[in-house]
């Protein structure tokens, strides 16, 4: 199942503070898998 | 097989990945290998502890949206939500800051029931409508699970954990996370969002490979 991710955003939004990174993950699943970010919640 | 979750209290998408991710977990071989761990994040630390503002009054005040279209927004994800038997209720649902109810996950972890906290909590808030930057609604919520009310009293008073909530957060983000829910296992595979169950199972089958591969 592939889940759309319309404009519409939460309101929410989240100050970005640099961080050392840290060795990189190999990405599993789909990459438009629904997520929350600083910019708010796909609905 | 560790697998460690970050997500944040108020996430629709997250409470959802959470479900998911526990079916995947009741149909995965090894299951009784895995150890989930919930590590905090805030989408909005900014927030204002105390403004009790409905959710749905936040989301019209941002897009200009009327009350029905606000309505019509959210019909998706909580259609979602249903399908795996969460009851989102944002008619009551109000936006809150989460950095004390993250502190107080921390203070459940110490006594081996961060992850019931960290269920009890999103459930307030997604589900009932409580207000879970309230001290005192913390309080009951955490005496729910098992943690001491004066315990959490004292927690919520000061600023025990704050440490311990700002390394998960910039853990996320050195990880390479843009988003929540966020999942890393072994701290080799990463997986973003709200997956289908299949796609979470999958990774957990991955990763024992790869784990079994490393040990052979």
């Amino acid at each position: 199942m592939r889940e759309s991710t319309p404009a519409a955003a939460w309101p929410y939004a989240v100050a970005e503070e640099p961080v050392a990174a840290a060795p990189g993950l190999v990405t599993l699943g789909s990459e438009d898998a629904p997520a929350c970010s600083g910019e708010g919640c796909p609905l | 097989m560790r697998v460690e979750v970050w997500s944040d209290i108020v996430c629709p998408w997250c409470y959802l990945g959470k479900r998911r991710l526990e079916k995947a977990l009741a149909g995965f071989e090894h299951a009784g290998d895995v150890e989930v761990e919930w590590r905090s994040f805030q989408l909005d630390p900014s927030f204002p502890k105390g403004l009790g503002q409905p959710v749905y009054e936040a989301l019209a005040r941002k897009t200009g949206a009327t009350a029905a279209q606000v309505r019509g927004m959210t019909e998706h994800v909580k259609a979602l939500a249903a399908e795996e038997g969460l009851a989102y209720d944002f008619d009551r649902s109000v936006m809150a800051n989460t950095f004390d109810a993250h502190r107080l996950t921390h203070l459940a972890k110490t006594h081996g029931i961060g992850a019931e906290m960290h269920e009890r909590l999103m459930r307030a808030n997604l589900v009932e409508g409580e207000v879970v930057d309230d001290a005192e609604t913390l309080v009951r919520l955490g005496a729910e699970v098992g943690v001491p009310a004066g315990e959490a009293r004292r927690v919520l008073a000061g600023d025990a954990y704050s440490r311990e909530v700002m390394e998960d957060v910039n853990q996320a983000r050195a990880l390479g996370a843009t988003g929540v829910p966020f999942f890393v296992l072994d701290r080799t595979y990463g997986i973003s969002g709200a997956q289908p169950v299949e796609a979470f199972l999958g990774a957990l089958r991955t990763a024992r490979e790869h784990a079994a591969t490393r040990a052979g």
